[in-house]
C-alpha cells in the first residue's frame, strides 16, 4: 500500500489556483522531493496532507486513511518551513511536548529527548528559550521534534531553508539516516543540489500543475536534476 | 461516546503556560488587587471620617456598598480578561505558527478548540477566585463582619458560567478579525447581550413585541440563541446585594438555556475552525 496516495486534488484561493487536480503517489520506505519555484503549489499541497488545507475536490489517502481524518496523522512527523513555538518555552521543552504529543511518558521522554538532541548537535541547547535560538538553532529543534516517537512518515518542507553549509550536510546525513531505516521521507524543497543526492523519486510542481513526476534517475534521461527541472518550468 | 485523544491533555496544559504568561492578565490582575485594596481602605476611612463628624450620634451605614462596588468592579475586570484570554487564545497559535504543528498531530479540531477554550476559561476563573476572596477578605477584617457565604459561592458559581460564552465568543470573533478590533467588538457585543438578555427579560413577551424598535428587534435572536449572560449576571446580583429578579426568571430554566445554547455556540465555533485553511 502507498503511504501517500493523492488523487485529482485541487485547491483555488480566490481566482489563483494553487493545486490543479494534482495526482502523486509516495512508496513506502522512499525519499520523495516535491520541487517547484516559490507559489508552485508545493506548501498548499503538504498542508492538504495534513488537514490544515480542504482541497476543493479530490482526495488524498495517507496509510489508506483519508487525510480528513486525523487519524490519518498517527505515524506522520511534519516539519513547517518556517520552524517556531512559544519563546518562553525551552528547547528540550519543546521536544518533551512534541514526544508528549505524541505519547511517550516518563523516562522514556527524557531519554528519547536527549537522544534526539544529541543527533542534532544541540544537547548543548538544553534549558535555552526559543526566544534566544538562531534560526538554524530552531530548525534543528523542530528536526529533533520530528524525531521523538516512531514515526514513520516524515514529511518536510523546505528543511534546508536557514541552514548553514554545516548544517545542510549533517541534515542530510540525519536524513539518510533515516531513510535507511526505513522511514518514508516528503521533502518539499527548491535546493535542487541538495534533493538530487537524496531523493529517490520526485515531482516537479508549477503554477498548481504537476508537470513531470517518476523515479530518479531514470525520469531525467540523463540529464541534471537541475537542468531538467529549468527545463520543465521554463517550457511552461 | 464523546472520546478524547490524549493530545487533548496536553494542549489543555499548554494553554493553561500559555495564558499564565499572558502579560495582560498579571497586569489587570496587580491593577485588580490595588483598587480592591485602596478602595477597601478609602471607604473605611470615608465611614471613620462620617461617624466622627457625626460625633455622639449613630453612625452612618455603607452598608453592603462597598463589598457591591468591589464586586462590580471583579465583574467588569473579570469580562475584560475573558474576552484578552479568548483573543489571545488561538491568535497567538496563528502568530507562532504553532497552530500548523499542533493540529499536524492526529488531534480533532473540536479537541484543539475545546482544549483551548476551557484552559482560557480555567485561567478567567482563578482570576475570579482570587479577587472575590480578596475582597470578601479585606470587607470581612474593614467591617468586621464574615461576609463569606454560600451567595459568594454562588456568585462564583455563576460567574464562571458567564466566562465561559464570553471566552467562546471573543475567539470566534478573532477568526475574523485582528486582534484590537476582535477585543472591542467582543467587549461591545457581550454588553448587547447583556442589554438584550435584561431587556427582552424584564418584562411579558407580549408587551415586549407590542414596543419594537431597532434594537429591540436585534435583541430578540441574541436572548433566544446565545447564552444569557445577562440574566446569569442578574442572579448573581440578586445573591450578592438582594436585588429583585427580572419577571421569569427560573434560574433552572435559564440554565437549562444556557446548557443547549453553549453547546451550539461552541459546535459552530467547531465548525467554522473545521472549514477554516491553517
Amino acid at each position: 500500500m502507498n503511504v501517500i496516495e493523492a488523487q485529482n486534488v485541487s485547491k483555488s484561493y480566490g481566482k489563483v489556483n494553487a493545486l490543479s487536480s494534482l495526482s502523486l503517489t509516495v512508496e513506502p520506505g522512499s525519499v520523495y522531493a516535491l520541487l517547484g519555484p516559490n507559489g508552485s503549489g508545493k506548501t498548499t499541497f503538504v498542508k492538504s496532507v495534513l488537514g490544515l488545507v480542504r482541497p476543493m475536490s479530490g482526495k488524498i489517502l495517507i496509510n489508506g486513511i483519508e487525510s480528513t481524518d486525523p487519524k490519518s496523522r498517527t505515524g506522520v512527523s511534519y516539519l513547517p518551513e518556517k520552524f517556531n513555538f512559544f519563546p518562553y518555552y525551552t528547547i528540550d521543552g519543546v521536544i518533551k511536548f512534541y514526544g508528549s504529543m505524541k505519547g511517550i511518558k516518563g523516562p522514556e521522554l527524557d531519554t528519547q529527548c536527549l537522544q534526539a538532541m544529541k543527533s542534532l548537535g544541540i544537547d548543548d541547547l538544553m534549558g535555552k528559550k526559543v526566544k534566544e535560538c538562531s534560526k538554524g538553532q530552531l530548525q534543528r529543534t523542530g528536526i529533533a521534534g520530528m524525531l521523538m516517537g516512531d514515526s514513520n512518515i516524515l514529511i518536510l518542507d523546505e528543511p534546508f531553508s536557514g541552514l548553514d553549509p554545516i548544517a545542510i550536510k549533517e541534515l542530510k546525513d540525519l536524513l539518510k539516516g533515516l531513510k535507511d531505516q526505513g522511514k518514508t521521507l516528503f521533502i518539499n524543497s527548491h535546493i535542487l543540489s541538495e534533493m538530487e543526492k537524496l531523493c529517490d523519486h520526485a515531482a516537479i510542481l508549477d503554477k498548481g500543475e504537476c508537470l513531470a513526476q517518476g523515479e530518479l534517475p531514470g525520469m531525467l534521461n540523463g540529464k541534471s536534476l537541475e537542468d531538467f527541472f529549468y527545463e520543465k518550468v521554463k517550457k511552461c | 461516546m464523546l472520546s478524547l485523544s490524549p493530545c487533548f491533555k496536553h494542549i489543555l496544559l499548554n494553554t493553561v503556560q500559555k495564558e499564565i504568561r499572558n502579560k495582560s492578565i498579571w497586569s489587570l490582575l496587580i491593577l485588580t488587587s490595588i483598587v480592591i485594596i485602596v478602595l477597601n481602605a478609602l471607604l473605611g476611612l470615608l465611614l471613620q471620617l462620617a461617624t466622627e463628624f457625626q460625633a455622639g450620634g449613630a453612625g452612618p451605614s455603607l452598608g453592603t456598598l462597598p463589598l457591591n462596588a468591589f464586586f462590580w468592579l471583579i465583574d467588569i475586570f473579570s469580562t475584560v480578561i475573558a474576552i484578552l484570554v479568548g483573543v489571545n487564545s488561538l491568535k497567538s497559535d496563528e502568530e507562532n505558527g504553532v497552530n500548523l504543528q499542533l493540529l499536524s498531530f492526529p488531534v480533532k479540531r473540536w479537541e484543539y478548540l475545546l482544549a483551548r477554550i476551557l484552559g482560557s476559561w480555567g485561567i478567567v476563573v482563578v482570576y475570579y477566585l482570587y479577587s472575590i476572596i480578596l475582597a470578601a477578605v479585606l470587607f470581612s477584617i474593614s467591617s468586621r463582619e464574615f461576609i463569606v457565604g454560600y451567595q459568594v459561592f454562588m456568585a462564583l458559581v455563576n460567574t464562571s458560567l458567564i466566562i465561559l460564552p464570553t471566552v467562546t465568543i471573543a475567539i470566534l470573533f478573532s477568526f475574523f478579525l485582528p486582534k484590537l478590533f476582535a477585543f472591542f467588538f467582543s467587549f461591545f457585543f457581550m454588553l448587547f447581550v447583556t442589554y438584550s438578555n435584561l431587556s427582552v427579560g424584564s418584562v411579558e413577551i407580549g408587551d415586549y413585541l407590542a414596543n419594537l424598535s431597532f434594537f429591540k428587534i436585534l435583541a430578540l435572536p441574541i436572548h433566544y440563541l446565545l447564552p444569557r449572560t445577562g440574566t446569569l449576571s442578574s442572579f448573581t446580583n440578586a445573591l450578592l446585594y438582594n436585588v429583585d429578579l427580572p419577571i421569569g426568571s427560573d434560574y433552572f430554566i435559564n440554565l437549562a438555556h444556557y446548557v443547549v445554547t453553549i453547546v451550539i455556540l461552541i459546535s459552530l465555533t467547531g465548525w467554522i475552525l473545521k472549514r477554516k485553511d491553517v
